[in-house]
């Protein structure tokens, strides 16, 4: 593309880049989806999916309704062979779990056990719940799914899934995804009870495993207790004080549930005759990291962490990983971010994100064009004073006043694009405020993304509760298909 | 009266019965235009709204003057100047001001904001500060979920729609253009 003269007369019909794929417009047929067995054709799913395509939406709903059927089959706790791939958070990164599929090899093959958090954060949450559910559907003794503390209802509001179903179908397809959430499984246990997987980690009331066996999960994520905890808490950090003797503490940084330490889970693992825990919920740098090491001979981490979204929302710079389980060993696959289509935050589109900005520099303009021509304008000018100052100016003061409050509105846009990750989070105003130079620097390694993030792992309350969505739930519906 | 003022009574009418304006701050703004126009040609051309020194740098610049110039000739004349800002004026509506905001991202003035125009104005507004392939899919997908007629580019008819589904933008954009103060 060649650099623009914008006062000279310019392509304006055509598509300036015409190698940029363009986003599906058309809704999946549904005998293409479905076989005459009800079979699900995967590789049609996946393609449509990649290239934004919708489903109807009762199809969605035919794929989350079978899918909650077969995890209701499913008890609390798992059991699988000791051939697995197992994968942390993924986060709605849908290009990103193509390339895992790729890694990790054809799911027709290859058993996948994944340990929760499908959606918010990222933007593809929609397609990436379609095509997994889809594959529980197709392989449910080998694709395993637990669930996450994403979720849960008082999360997807929080952050950002809920509004990515009403901008891409609707609150029924939010609302059947919900009740899938509900029916999923919430551990796992890989070959000889060798491994216990669960999306964050272990609880004080978690003495015997079979304390899981006797939860009800059929429910949202509760406020507390066992259910909680293990889709919630955190081992104790590296540099916490006291983290060999420390059992189990108020979990700060999620402002609910525990901090484990070393010894908790020695003895946890050692009353279950376990090996390891192996848990997400956290992002790591490389992908995953192995804690609390045993002492002696046997040096064997107790507690593994993976995380599979590589770039946490676009900022972390992180890669992520896959941990190969076979047999005795284990070993991890690295991969790093694709590339996906671009979205605004909070799924605005053109529009809404630039009208601010158009109708604060239109203003101001015509502002600054007319003090500009009144500042010698007072010889011609008849009538008194007051009569002068009430021109045409004065007229459209609120204009000025206009302004300013579409220079608030258009700065929090920018701000928002500069820290499009943590959009959804708290923003840290200090740091706005130093500009464009402090943004980047903060971005700039992954602990300071790890720093600037604090705010959205924390378990929200009450208080911190965000306004409705108000109305913008009807832009998705006007989009339109020819078929 | 000032005695370069040559706005004839037939067009003083005319701008009257258009615009809101009253005959007193019709001749007043004539007089701005005047100041405005450094050639007396009686027209405004790029180059003199450039002379404004506070707007010469604003990248929304060109579209300023696009929707002022409804023909399309390039200038601005004052009959197209007191028109623009009419839209801003307190007899102004709602309906005025969604057209003028249309017309900004209407660069070609054809009655559609096509996939090319929507590009630039957004690329006139965030420099290098955002990808040409990310600007491109935000186009694409905007111009699929407001175009209700399937054309590929976007209707007033569905600008406005799209607009009023959004009450809260609409009001802050559009609502509040209002000018209330003619004490």
């Amino acid at each position: 593309m060649t650099e623009v003269d914008f006062y000279k007369p310019f392509d304006t019909v055509n598509r300036p880049c015409p190698d940029v794929p363009e986003p599906s417009k058309d809704i999946l047929e549904r005998d293409v989806l479905f076989g005459k067995d009800g079979t699900i054709n995967l590789p049609a799913l996946q393609d449509h999916l990649v290239r934004e395509g919708r489903l109807a939406i009762p199809d969605i709903t035919e794929i989350c309704n079978r899918a909650a059927a077969i995890f209701r089959t499913e008890p609390n706790v798992v059991e699988i062979g000791d051939e697995v791939r197992v994968a942390g958070d993924l986060h709605a990164s849908y290009y990103d779990f193509v390339k895992l599929l790729e890694v990790g090899g054809d799911p027709a093959t290859s058993q996948y056990l994944f340990l929760g958090d499908y959606v918010d954060r990222g933007f593809f949450g929609c397609e990436l719940l379609i095509h997994m559910l889809a594959l529980k559907v197709s392989y449910p003794k080998t694709w395993w799914m637990l669930r996450g503390n994403h979720e849960s209802r008082q999360l997807v509001e929080h952050f950002n899934f809920k509004r990515e179903c009403l901008y891409k179908y609707s609150i029924d397809v939010l609302n059947a995804f919900l009740s899938v959430f509900d029916t999923m499984p919430i551990g796992a246990l890989i070959g000889e009870r060798r491994f216990f997987c669960v999306h964050a980690g272990i609880s004080p009331q978690l003495k015997k495993l079979d304390a899981v066996a006797t939860v009800n999960r059929f429910r949202d994520v509760p406020e507390s207790g066992l259910m909680a905890d293990l889709l919630w808490s955190d081992p104790l950090p590296a540099d916490a004080e006291g983290k060999d003797t420390i059992a189990f503490t108020d979990n700060t940084a999620r402002n609910c549930s525990y901090f484990y330490g070393a010894t908790a889970v020695r003895t946890f693992l050692r009353t279950n005759s376990l090996v390891a825990l192996v848990r997400g919920h956290e992002c790591k740098d490389q992908g995953f990291e192995m804690q609390f090491p045993r002492s002696g001979q046997n040096p064997f981490p107790t507690v593994i962490t993976l995380f599979s979204c590589p770039n946490y929302v676009d900022s972390f710079k992180n890669q992520a990983a896959l941990l190969i389980v076979k047999k005795e060993k284990i070993h991890f696959r690295q991969f790093t971010a694709s590339p996906h289509p671009y979205f605004l935050p909070n799924f605005i589109d053109v529009f809404q994100f630039s009208l601010p900005y158009v109708a604060e520099n239109l203003t101001s303009m015509l502002l600054e064009m007319l003090k500009y021509c009144s500042s010698d304008d007072n010889t011609a000018s008849t009538g008194s004073l007051a009569e002068r100052r009430g021109d045409i100016l004065a007229k459209i003061q609120s204009v000025g006043r206009l302004s300013r409050m579409f220079q608030t509105l258009r700065e929090e846009n920018e701000a928002v694009v500069a820290l499009k990750g943590f959009c959804d989070g708290q923003l840290q105003k200090g740091l706005l405020l130093g500009g464009r130079d402090a943004i980047q620097t903060a971005l700039s390694s992954f602990q300071k993304a790890m720093d600037l993030d604090k705010e959205n792992l924390k378990r929200p309350n009450a208080e911190g509760k965000k306004p409705d969505i108000s109305d913008e739930h009807t832009v998705g519906s006007l989009r339109r298909r020819k078929k | 009266m000032g005695n370069e003022l040559s706005i004839s009574e037939d067009e003083m009418s005319d701008l009257m019965n258009s615009t809101s304006f009253s005959q007193e701050e019709i001749k007043r703004m004539y007089r701005k235009f005047c100041h405005l126009d450094h050639d007396r040609n009686g027209v405004l051309s790029v180059d003199e709204f450039k002379l404004i020194p506070t707007i010469a740098s604003n990248p929304l610049l060109p579209r300023l003057i696009g929707i002022f110039d409804t023909n399309h000739d390039e200038c601005v004349d004052f009959d197209e100047f007191i028109t623009g800002l009419s839209v801003f004026g307190s007899d102004s509506t709602d309906e005025k001001k969604l057209k003028l905001l249309f017309d900004v991202y209407d660069v070609d003035g054809d009655g559609f904001i096509s996939n090319g125009e929507l590009f630039y104005v957004l690329k006139m507004m965030t420099g290098a500060n955002m990808s040409d392939a990310a600007i491109q899919q935000l186009v694409d997908r905007t111009i699929l979920d407001t175009d209700t007629s399937g054309d590929g580019h976007i209707s007033f008819e569905d600008f406005s729609l799209s607009m009023k589904n959004r009450k809260v933008l609409f009001e802050t954009v559009v609502g509040q253009m209002s000018v209330s103060n003619k004490v």
